[in-house]
């Protein structure tokens, strides 16, 4: 672990070299072994950041006391003096068990995905182009966990939406991925213009942007000053909007209503991109930065209600968008925006650890149905349509089991992981406000009918394949398409498609056990008990008690504390259950044995159906209230610059044109004579204004 | 203090002017190859001498002729150093040391080197001058060396022709000099400088002739210092001369006269101002307006040209204009800390403005004409056009050198207007603020015609109508023998093209640099910003 | 014996260089030959000569007298480069007229 530590700055850049090495040399030299570098940097990554979490787990750890590790790489942006306050951000590694918690997720799923994207992605045209920027990315997540401040944390961030938009784009030649693309970054920019603005009042306030400057307990990073009230003076009225302004940041970043809209739609690139940035890893950055942020957070009661409604808004929103999706893609991507919302709100409810907790188990089978569904997508010819497809289990039994396995972690079937982590967060809500733990537990059901409607409808029922055997057309308009290499394998299972599947699929099932509400094995709550050791986590929590005074038991951030009392709360456990049995049952009824009553239904709440099926018109509304505006004003603009500013910049070239051809001719002739009158003459006209 | 130790510099490049006379008596060709290298050693030499006898304050001779100050270290050290390039530029590449592709010796190779390190002397003598004579002196040798540079650079009638009205109107300004000086002279009964300040100094005994005679003189001087610099309004020559003259040499008159003309033109208004800048309103004017005609006669006749040396030429009388638009600054504004920034920047900018232009002639002179003749590489649009593909390193230190004379970041250019512009803006003078704009307007103008040449270079096709001319070249006498026009790959001017470019870039990207360089204008300057010595 | 020609004050000197300037400086605009216009230029150094030899009298200094050998000195050079180039060019299109030598231009 020492080693991880010391060589820390090998963590991201391996994945860089990976990457440079695919990008540079992949088109001519490497071709289709372009994945190696990857398979190698990635590889390297994530084994250093297992050793790295399995070294502070099995750390001897004392309670109350901090663990953390810090590794300066290098002076990076170093400006101003004594007089004006100085700006350092350095390049270097905190690391702490969130990071490390952090990194196993990012670079473990990021491994199994870029070896599962090797049968996938067998065959594209641009397959060296694809890995270089899977290398890029996870170099880019990588610098955004393990950064020690917040230019750091910038950078990593924007390198992912730099990755995000190029990997949705990477079927550049579709106009719905080029588009698809732009819109992502563009709705990224509005986020990321608050988190820029965040980062700035950050430093005005605190005058620095290091988390926690040479170490906690030395009151030179933003979030001791924090902690400790020291802001510079006159400056503390802008503490209070600093969490408003990163909260944008992660609201555009992490999907959350209005700035949404970029998700499903990211959904046109590669199936493993969607399984790794936009459900996996880069969406829950949003819910990190909170979490690692969160003294500035937890203070401000203003900002954790608005993250509150906003998340829990955004879950129900998105679950019943979700309801009436018949792209398998599309209704993963609303159950990811609903998923995340169910994050910001565990964060909200101050259950950062049930956030985190629920990010781990999110990752894993989120991570599993979006590959799945890629496999599905290879065998039915890059067909997406569940109303086209039906029994896929006879063409692709393996596949059917790890699908099983993804939507019942996800609907929180009990004792999968997706239960556990959900409930904590339903139980967090409940446990400040009962109509959130409503909304949530309500979701909870949705979550559950719409997956299995998904399930049902593709792998059970009479067997409906699309496009048989002689698919892998390039008649799929709308998603994504294969090359003539790709109709080569016969086999739709191939071994290094499935072993990243079952592995995720094991996670899916049992990562349950990191925080169990009892001790089985592991001692209960045990993520919690390894997260409250991280400053970041300590200092909120500090921040916590003296504004809300003794913590009540879910007030206690989930953190390790012994609990009050030994007996398992069940009821919550079970009413969680309960709602996804119930989801679980109605998909059943509707979906599988009698599909013509639910189409039934679906008419007789017309109106409702409209509206789920035009997603709220967001999308139509952004366009009234937004984009026509900014066209608008665009149209202005234009039109100033090019009558305005073209007819200046116009004049400036013409006019000196014409002054020249004028002097040219009269006064460059050539005459050695004409020279020296006209310099004498020049001479005379000079004197006589002197003197008169 | 006895004079030899204050001119050491000036009479290392004497004595190896001296040695190059004499070795232009023979004949043979490794005495002239052997040529470029003595004044290349003298340069160094001059240049470390200069360097080493730096001294803090000031160093007068017993007659008190010359005064060695900071300034005239530093515009020693920048000429000996720009002159050191002019060299490599110049160096002969045929076998018997008489040419090379752009400049033809016929058989002086070292009657040329003895003269421009002669022009070098002259420059370095104006420097450090501190009496009417000796000003005079060192302009006129900075001066007649560059006549006979022009006259003799090619076998044409154009160089002979550029020579004639060069010299002629030199002449003539440098009569309006002696009278000028005469004047002054007339006035204060005083030759030396420091001398003619202290009489200044004295209370006058009311207005009267020697107020106006007094102006006249600091006028007459003024105009002919103008001359030097290419100033508008005696700035006519200028275009006809830098087409007529071989490259190199339209390189070295660039450069060599404008900066004796400008250090020559600082001391004269340090001295008419008393010491103390304390100059006539309507002088100050005067000076604004010069500045700002230079410059946008000089960008605006550049627009509508073929020759892209005499677009050179037109460029450099814009040049004078920005270096004028310090020296305006210099006289308007009230405090010393601005007046030792405007300083500063002058001195920077020459220094820039000397770098930027051996990239950008060099380059010229590297490729070939069109239409081939001796003594004459690419000087046209034709030639340039499509030149870039071919030699793509040329393409790029053109492209760098034309940005760097527009002021695009990232070169040393741009810095040099950017420390011409601070005080100006600082300075919150209305006249100064707008002269900052028109300098700016000046800047885009200007970029009409660099940009021009780049894109010239970069062009996809080979130049309109170059199959013809080609044709038509293929009958002419001198072509025989000559299938396409090849480059000269010229070790030395390679080497200055390289040093250039990379003195550009560096000025520009690495900061430290680009504040060592402007510390040390600004160190060099000091002195005269704060008035009395 | 008028007065003005018993005394001589520095305004006559001066009054004398100013013409042999001016007459100088209408000569070099006037003439279009080039040994002429040379001539001319040689005329106004004269007349500053004059001019620096009145001033050092004036002031009772010998600088003004020692510039003047600087100043015959320059224009001796400057004779032996002006017949030079002069020659030169006759030797081109066999005419000294100032106006026959314009082929650079614009």
């Amino acid at each position: 672990m020492n080693f991880v530590i010391e060589h820390s700055y090998l963590i991201p850049l391996l994945p860089l070299l990976g990457a440079l090495a695919a990008g540079l040399l992949g088109a001519k030299v490497l071709k289709h072994n372009s994945h190696w570098p990857i398979w190698i940097g990635v590889g390297a990554s994530a084994l250093m950041a297992i050793v790295l979490l399995v070294g502070m787990l099995t750390e001897h750890h004392e309670p109350g006391r901090m663990m953390y590790f810090m590794s300066h790489w290098f002076d990076w942006i170093v400006a101003g003096d004594e007089k004006t306050g100085i700006f350092n951000a350095a390049a270097g590694a905190f690391i702490d068990p969130l990071t490390a918690v952090m990194l196993a997720v990012v670079c473990g799923i990021g491994f199994l995905i870029t070896v599962f994207s090797k049968g996938y992605m067998h065959g594209e045209s641009g397959y060296f182009r694809f890995f270089a920027y899977l290398g890029l990315f996870i170099s880019a997540m990588t610098i955004l966990v393990m950064g020690d401040n917040l230019i750091m944390l910038y950078l990593g961030w924007e390198g992912v939406g730099l990755c995000s938009y190029l990997l949705i784009g990477y079927y550049y030649e579709k106009p719905a991925a080029r588009e698809a693309a732009k819109k992502a970054f563009i709705v990224n920019r509005i986020g990321d213009f608050g988190f820029a603005l965040g980062i700035l009042l950050t430093f005005y306030c605190f005058g620095t942007v290091s988390f926690f400057g040479t170490g906690p307990g030395s009151n030179t990073g933003f979030l001791e000053k924090a902690l400790h009230g020291i802001a510079n003076p006159g400056t503390e009225v802008y503490v209070f909007w600093i969490p408003f302004c990163l909260m944008l940041g992660a609201f555009g970043k992490s999907a959350q209503f209005p700035l949404s809209v970029w998700l499903p739609d990211a959904m046109e690139g590669p199936t493993p991109v969607s399984a790794l940035i936009h459900a996996a890893t880069m969406v829950t950055a949003g819910v990190y930065m909170i979490v690692r942020l969160g003294t500035l957070f937890v203070g401000n009661s203003n900002a954790m209600i608005t993250i509150a409604v906003i998340g829990a808004f955004t879950a129900i929103w998105a679950a019943t968008i979700a309801l009436r999706q018949s792209d398998l893609k599309k209704v993963f991507a609303y159950s990811t925006v609903s998923q995340l919302g169910f994050m910001f709100v565990g964060v909200a409810v101050l259950a950062p650890v049930a956030a985190v907790f629920h990010l781990i188990t999110h990752a894993f089978f989120k991570a599993l149905l979006f590959l799945s569904s890629g496999v599905v997508m290879h065998a039915t010819g890059g067909e997406l349509d569940m109303c086209k497809m039906s029994g896929l289990k006879r063409r692709l039994p393996k596949t059917r089991i790890l699908m099983l396995i993804g939507c019942l972690a996800l609907s929180g079937f009990p004792l999968l992981s997706g239960f556990w982590s959900k409930d904590e967060i339903v139980h967090a809500a409940g446990g400040k406000s009962l109509v959130l733990g409503a909304v949530m537990l309500f979701t909870s059901l949705l979550t559950a009918y719409y997956t299995f409607r998904l399930y049902f409808r593709v792998f059970e029922g009479p067997e409906k394949i699309p496009g048989g055997d002689h698919h892998h057309g390039l008649s799929q308009g709308d998603s994504e398409s294969h090359g003539p290499a790709a109709q080569a394998h016969h086999n739709p299972e191939p071994l290094s498609m499935m072993l990243p599947l079952a592995i995720l699929a094991i996670g899916a099932v049992f990562a349950g056990v990191i925080n169990l509400p009892f001790a089985a094995g592991v001692r209960e709550h045990a993520l919690g008990h390894f997260l409250q050791q991280s400053p970041s986590f300590a200092m909120a929590a500090r921040v916590a008690t003296a504004k809300y005074g003794t913590l009540t038991d879910t007030d206690k951030l989930g953190l390790g504390q012994e609990p009050t009392s030994h007996v398992v709360e069940v009821a919550p456990l079970v009413i969680g259950g309960g709602a996804a049995l119930i989801g679980i049952a109605l998909a059943f009824v509707l979906h599988l044995q009698n599909r013509a009553k639910a189409d039934e239904l679906a008419g007789r709440f017309g109106s409702v159906t409209r509206v789920l099926d035009a997603k709220y018109w967001v999308d139509e509304i952004y366009q009234a209230l937004i984009v026509e505006p900014a066209r608008a004003l665009g149209r202005l603009f234009w039109w100033f610059d090019r009558v305005i500013v073209g007819g200046a910049s116009f004049m400036i070239g013409v006019i000196p044109q014409i002054g020249g051809a004028a002097l040219k001719f009269s006064t460059q002739r050539g005459y050695l004579q004409g020279y020296a009158v006209s310099m004498l003459a020049c001479l005379v006209l000079i004197l006589l204004w002197m003197f008169m | 203090m006895n004079v030899t130790q204050l001119i050491i510099p000036e009479l290392t490049l004497l004595a190896a002017a001296a040695l190059l006379f004499l070795m232009g008596g023979s004949n043979a060709p490794k005495t002239r190859l052997l040529a470029p290298v003595v004044a290349l050693l003298a340069m160094v030499g001059a240049l470390v001498a200069s360097l080493i006898g730096q001294r803090t304050g000031v160093r007068m001779d017993d007659t008190g002729s010359l005064a060695v100050t900071a300034l005239s270290v530093y515009i020693k050290s920048i000429s000996i150093g720009v002159g050191a390039l002019f060299v490599l530029l110049a160096w002969p590449t045929s076998r018997d040391g008489a040419s090379n592709r752009s400049i033809s010796f016929s058989t002086e190779t070292s009657e040329y080197f003895a003269l421009l390190l002669l022009a070098i002397t002259g420059m370095c003598v104006v420097a450090s001058a501190n009496s009417l004579p000796t000003l005079f002196l060192g302009i006129e040798l900075a001066s007649i060396p560059t006549y006979i540079m022009v006259t003799m650079s090619r076998p044409h009638q154009q160089a002979q022709e550029a020579g004639v009205k060069y010299f002629f109107l030199g002449a003539l300004s440098a009569a309006m000099m002696l009278l000028g000086m005469s004047y002054l002279f007339g006035v204060t009964g005083e030759m030396r400088l420091d001398h003619i300040i202290d009489v200044l100094r004295r209370p006058a005994d009311g207005p009267g002739i020697g107020g106006s005679l007094l102006m006249l003189a600091v006028l007459l001087m003024m105009m002919s210092f103008l001359f030097k610099l290419a100033a508008v309004p005696l700035h006519f020559y200028a275009g006809d001369v830098y087409q007529g003259a071989a490259t190199p040499v339209t390189a070295a008159i660039s450069f060599i006269p404008k900066i004796a003309g400008m250090t020559a033109l600082i001391k004269l208004l340090y001295v008419a101002g008393a010491g103390t800048w304390a100059l006539d309103p309507k002088l100050m004017k005067l000076v604004w307006i010069i500045a700002v005609l230079t410059m946008t006669v000089g960008n605006v006749l550049g627009l509508l040209q073929y020759n892209v040396k005499r677009v050179l030429a037109y460029s450099s009388i814009a040049h004078s204009g920005y270096l004028l638009v310090g020296l305006a600054t210099l006289v308007h504004v009230k405090a010393p800390e601005q007046r030792g920034d405007a300083l500063a920047a002058i001195a920077f900018y020459m220094l820039a403005y000397g770098v930027m232009n051996v990239a950008v002639f060099g380059v010229l002179m590297l490729l070939p004409a069109k239409v081939p003749a001796p003594a004459r590489t690419a000087e046209t649009y034709d030639d340039l056009a499509g030149a870039g593909w071919r030699h793509p390193v040329l393409g790029v230190v053109m492209a760098l050198g034309c940005f760097s004379l527009i002021g695009i970041p990232a070169t040393a250019g741009f810095f040099g207007k950017l420390y011409l512009l601070k005080p100006a803006i600082q300075s919150g003078n209305t006249a100064l603020v707008w002269l900052a704009v028109l300098t700016m307007i000046n800047a885009a103008i200007s970029a009409g015609y660099y940009l021009k040449i780049v894109t010239a270079m970069w062009s996809k096709s080979d130049g309109a109508g170059t199959e013809a001319i080609r044709d038509t070249a293929h009958d002419s006498a001198y072509d025989l023998g000559h299938q396409a026009p090849a480059t000269e790959r010229s070790v030395p001017v390679l080497a200055a093209i390289a040093l250039s470019a990379a003195g550009i870039l560096a000025a520009g990207i690495v900061f430290p640099l680009t504040g060592a360089i402007y510390r040390a204008a600004a160190s060099a300057t000091a002195w005269l910003a704060d008035g009395p010595r | 014996m008028p007065d003005v020609f018993t005394n001589i004050a520095l305004q006559h000197y001066l009054i004398v260089g100013a013409l042999m300037f001016a007459i100088g400086m209408i000569g070099f605009m006037c003439r279009r030959n080039l040994i002429v216009m040379f001539l001319c230029s040689e005329l106004m150094l004269q007349g500053v000569a004059i001019n620096f030899i009145a001033f050092g009298a004036f002031w009772g200094k010998l600088s003004g007298q020692a510039f003047v050998i600087f100043i015959l000195a320059i224009a001796a050079a400057e004779a032996a480069l002006a017949l030079a180039i002069i020659v030169l060019l006759f030797r081109q299109k066999h005419t000294v007229d100032s106006q026959a030598f314009r082929e650079l231009r614009g």
